[in-house]
């Protein structure tokens, strides 16, 4: 059953987090959607790469949790982030082991976390490899359970913060051409799906030397001196994709 | 990076914090093997790393190098002996509002023997000023044995709290310290008593 309100309040907190014109706007946008959704605390963080790398992170956190997690700089081992790479939909942190493994310390996180006033959490993630990584989380105190009724809403809500950082922070402008040539492209794509360079001058009817040479000169226009990071910028760059790619190596 | 709510990053507290976690873990994970989880590679910290939390943090005065800390959990609120290790009290742990728990006693291993000798020293003489200050008339904690043989040396009034049990690294035990008028003679008959010559940090997780 469609219940009305809910469309109400998405369509309310969607309008005033993409209508924020300024951080602070968010912040205050972001904890009343937080507050209304049944959550107690939200975090939107977005890190951009490629170009000149940048970060933004919004939340109101208890105190406690802040001090460690942004004292410590621990976000880059945070398992919910890279839980968030792996995920399409928003998800319970609680169910955080159907996307990823959890080491031990990843569970001391966690604990770490609800000793300090988090609990548990929806997370919303957004990919764009080569681009950037967001999430905006919404959670909730050790002893309150997750807005289950919400969590729709927050879906929603959190992919339109995502939008919104990604609004403030910029997106690294699409380069207008390819950084290679369209034969160097077609070398660095059979790279990719793993084949030497002899094979792909079989391929590709042309000689072995002559494939090298494409690989040395594509190298040089990344400036990068190995094959692997040639195919990791051509990915990134979307000169190949990784369907392209995943087919060709995926193991049984 | 760009960070809303900056109060996390700008207070002083949070260096102090920052190394005396990293200092656990090259103590209690690297150096004493603990079995414990180490967050990022990095730092120690558990579940009693809260808000309820207070920690004792010594610095180098000149370049504010860690050199001894100490964690302080109140009795009334989740604590080692009372959560994890009330086994070792037979009679049951002592708990109120005046008793507190020392946990993560930690001295920097990036220091001389003369330098350990001496931080830990001002440590001891830090905790025994903090509890005259803040109404504290005992402290407990958990130790091994080799360690509760030196801490009931100091000169302050130290008995053992139940017998001492395996533990995952030798035989541990609980204990507890009395403070009260006597205990700073006492730790200054023993040539314990040290004036603070280092940093001493208060440092709180709580807002």
């Amino acid at each position: 059953m469609i219940d009305v309100k809910h469309f109400h309040l998405t369509e309310e907190l969607a309008h005033e987090i993409s209508g924020a014109g300024q951080q602070e706007q968010l912040f205050a946008a972001l904890a009343n959607a937080a507050e209304r959704m049944g959550f107690d605390h939200f975090a939107l963080a977005f890190d951009r790469r490629g170009g000149e790398a940048a970060s933004m992170l919004v939340h109101n956190y208890p105190e406690a949790w802040a001090k460690i997690y942004i004292g410590l700089d621990l976000s880059a081992t945070d398992p919910i982030r890279r839980a968030g790479e792996r995920a399409v939909t928003g998800f319970a942190w609680r169910n955080v082991e159907h996307y990823i493994p959890l080491s031990r310390s990843d569970r001391q996180l966690m604990n770490v976390a609800r000793a300090s006033g988090v609990g548990d959490g929806f997370t919303v993630p957004r990919h764009l490899p080569g681009e950037a990584m967001g999430s905006c989380s919404f959670a909730v105190g050790p002893h309150t359970d997750l807005p289950c009724h919400m969590l729709n809403v927050a879906e929603i809500i959190g992919a339109i913060a995502i939008a919104r950082a990604r609004d403030f922070m910029g997106a690294a402008a699409p380069r207008p051409r390819s950084v290679l040539t369209e034969r160097q492209r077609e070398c660095v794509l059979w790279s990719a799906r793993g084949k030497t360079a002899g094979e792909i001058a079989d391929i590709l009817g042309i000689s072995q030397e002559t494939v090298v040479r494409h690989l040395k000169m594509a190298r040089d226009r990344y400036s990068v001196h190995c094959r692997s990071m040639l195919i990791l910028c051509a990915l990134y760059d979307g000169l190949i994709g990784f369907s392209d790619v995943y087919d060709w190596w995926r193991p049984d | 990076m760009t960070d809303q709510s900056t109060r996390a990053q700008a207070a002083p507290g949070d260096a102090a914090l920052r190394a005396m976690f990293a200092a656990r873990k090259q103590v209690f994970i690297d150096l004493l093997k603990w079995d414990l989880p180490a967050l990022d590679g990095r730092f120690e910290l558990d579940q009693f790393d809260n808000p309820h939390a207070r920690y004792l943090i010594l610095l180098d005065p000149d370049d504010l190098r860690h050199r001894a800390s100490a964690r302080l959990l109140p009795t009334t609120a989740p604590h080692l002996l009372g959560d994890l290790y009330p086994h070792l009290c037979p009679d049951g742990a002592p708990s109120g509002e005046a008793v507190w728990e020392i946990s993560r006693f930690c001295l920097d291993p990036a220091q001389s023997a003369a330098e350990r000798l001496d931080a830990r020293n001002q440590l001891v003489s830090a905790l025994a000023d903090h509890a005259l200050h803040n109404g504290i008339r005992e402290y407990v904690g958990i130790a091994e044995a080799r360690w509760f043989a030196k801490i009931s040396g100091f000169g302050w009034s130290c008995r053992a709290l139940g017998p001492a049990l395996p533990g995952s690294a030798g035989p541990i035990l609980a204990f507890g310290i009395r403070i009260d008028a006597d205990t700073l003679p006492g730790l200054q008959r023993t040539g314990t008593w040290t004036p603070l010559g280092l940093k001493l940090e208060g440092g709180e997780l709580a807002p």
